[in-house]
């Protein structure tokens, strides 16, 4: 055998180290997601009240939660494939995010549904003044841990884990502003929905320098 | 034994560590030819797997794995790299590359990721990492702009990338 290739050998054994939590993509994934969407919720709280009576319409309407629960549906499913493009599998990258794409394509066509017919009756009740910004910035603090913790893995396609990772940060806060700020189909999706996808091209950007095979 | 290096075994490791090198280096040998940067190519896969190896779920099969790893280590080395690739017997000695088409596409025939490719592709990769040409050399000898040989070689690469892919292993 090749010297060069033995002592490599040599030195990798040698440097070995167990590792108790191999693979274990998906509970990593849905820790990350419970902080992360947990960190937005106290911070969005923390800034100001939430809309009144917004959790109840939950119960009354069932298309405002069939709306929610899409939109949570996407959120986790987002955040989870952006931790499994993390680990190396013989499929085609678009194969594998295709299901969380389409969740997050029904949500927002869902949203998008309400412009014709609202879930709920549209009001300026709970209105939050800069709620584009809290949109965009209120995500990213479960990016920044979530790029962290997929660098750890060997992600080899970065621009797309950063994009979904993105993606699934900057939906949270805003499907939590659903609850804490005014209802308007419209308002939701270009001061909502649009700034929190803005984190995606954050994501994007990051990934593509950050998440980079060893 | 990938589960029990995973748990810290050294011996089950530098076992399957020096099996691997020989499966790797004889996925590499068949579909890239012999390569002087089969070596590196090897090593570098090696040590991608040493980085890799918290990312391996025992539940699933270890040669997908594996092989995911090693296509896209190698394209990446192939992308990267400065030097000549040069088949062992072949370009060697040769300074400054072949000058007969002809001799060049007659001598890479048996490259197989080379011939997976368009003809197109084929001549950009050939010339640029087989025949050590530079990029404004490729171009004016193929009678093309630099900017269509860089993204004729862009594209080669990602095409031998997808076919390397879409290649059935045995599990």
């Amino acid at each position: 055998m090749n010297t060069g290739r033995h002592r490599l050998i040599a030195e990798l054994s040698a440097d070995l180290t167990p590792i108790r939590d191999a693979g274990k993509t998906l509970r990593k994934s849905c820790i990350w997601l419970l902080v992360a969407s947990a960190t937005a919720l106290l911070i969005i709280y923390a800034t100001g009240p939430f809309r009144s009576g917004s959790l109840a319409q939950l119960h009354q309407n069932p298309q405002f939660l069939v709306e929610t629960l899409l939109g949570i549906a996407a959120i986790a499913a987002l955040g989870i494939t952006a931790f499994r493009t993390g680990i190396p599998v013989a499929m085609p990258i678009t194969k594998r995010v295709s299901i969380s794409v389409v969740l997050l394509c029904l949500w927002v066509a869902m949203v998008a549904y309400g412009l014709a017919s609202p879930a709920l009756e549209e009001s300026m009740a709970g209105k939050r003044e800069h709620c584009y910004l809290e949109a965009l910035l209120y995500g990213l603090p479960g990016l920044i841990v979530g790029l962290m913790a997929i660098r750890r893995l060997y992600p080899l396609y970065g621009a797309w884990s950063g994009a979904l990772l993105g993606l699934s940060a900057g939906a949270m806060p805003a499907l939590i502003m659903q609850f804490a700020c005014m209802y308007v189909p419209l308002h939701i999706i270009t001061h909502h929905l649009l700034p929190g996808m803005a984190l995606a091209i954050v994501g994007l950007i990051a990934g593509h320098f950050l998440l980079r095979p060893r | 034994m990938m589960v029990a290096s995973n748990q810290g075994d050294r011996q089950a490791y530098h076992q399957l560590l020096t099996e691997v090198a020989v499966v790797i280096e004889s996925y590499l040998r068949l579909r890239f030819g012999a390569i002087n940067v089969l070596e590196d190519c090897v090593q570098e896969c090696l040590l991608a797997l040493h980085n890799a190896r918290n990312t391996y779920d025992p539940k699933r099969a270890f040669r997908p794995w594996m092989f995911t790893i090693v296509r896209h280590k190698t394209i990446d080395i192939l992308r990267k790299t400065k030097r000549q690739i040069q088949i062992d017997g072949i370009f060697a000695g040769e300074q400054s590359g072949v000058t007969d088409p002809g001799h060049l596409m007659k001598l890479i025939d048996g490259v197989r990721v080379l011939n997976m490719l368009s003809p197109d592709h084929r001549e950009a990769v050939a010339l640029t990492k087989y025949a050590g040409y530079t990029v404004p050399e490729a171009a004016n000898w193929l009678g093309i702009s630099e900017s269509a040989v860089k993204a004729r070689l862009h594209r080669g690469l990602l095409a031998i990338r997808k076919h390397l892919e879409a290649e059935e292993l045995p599990i």
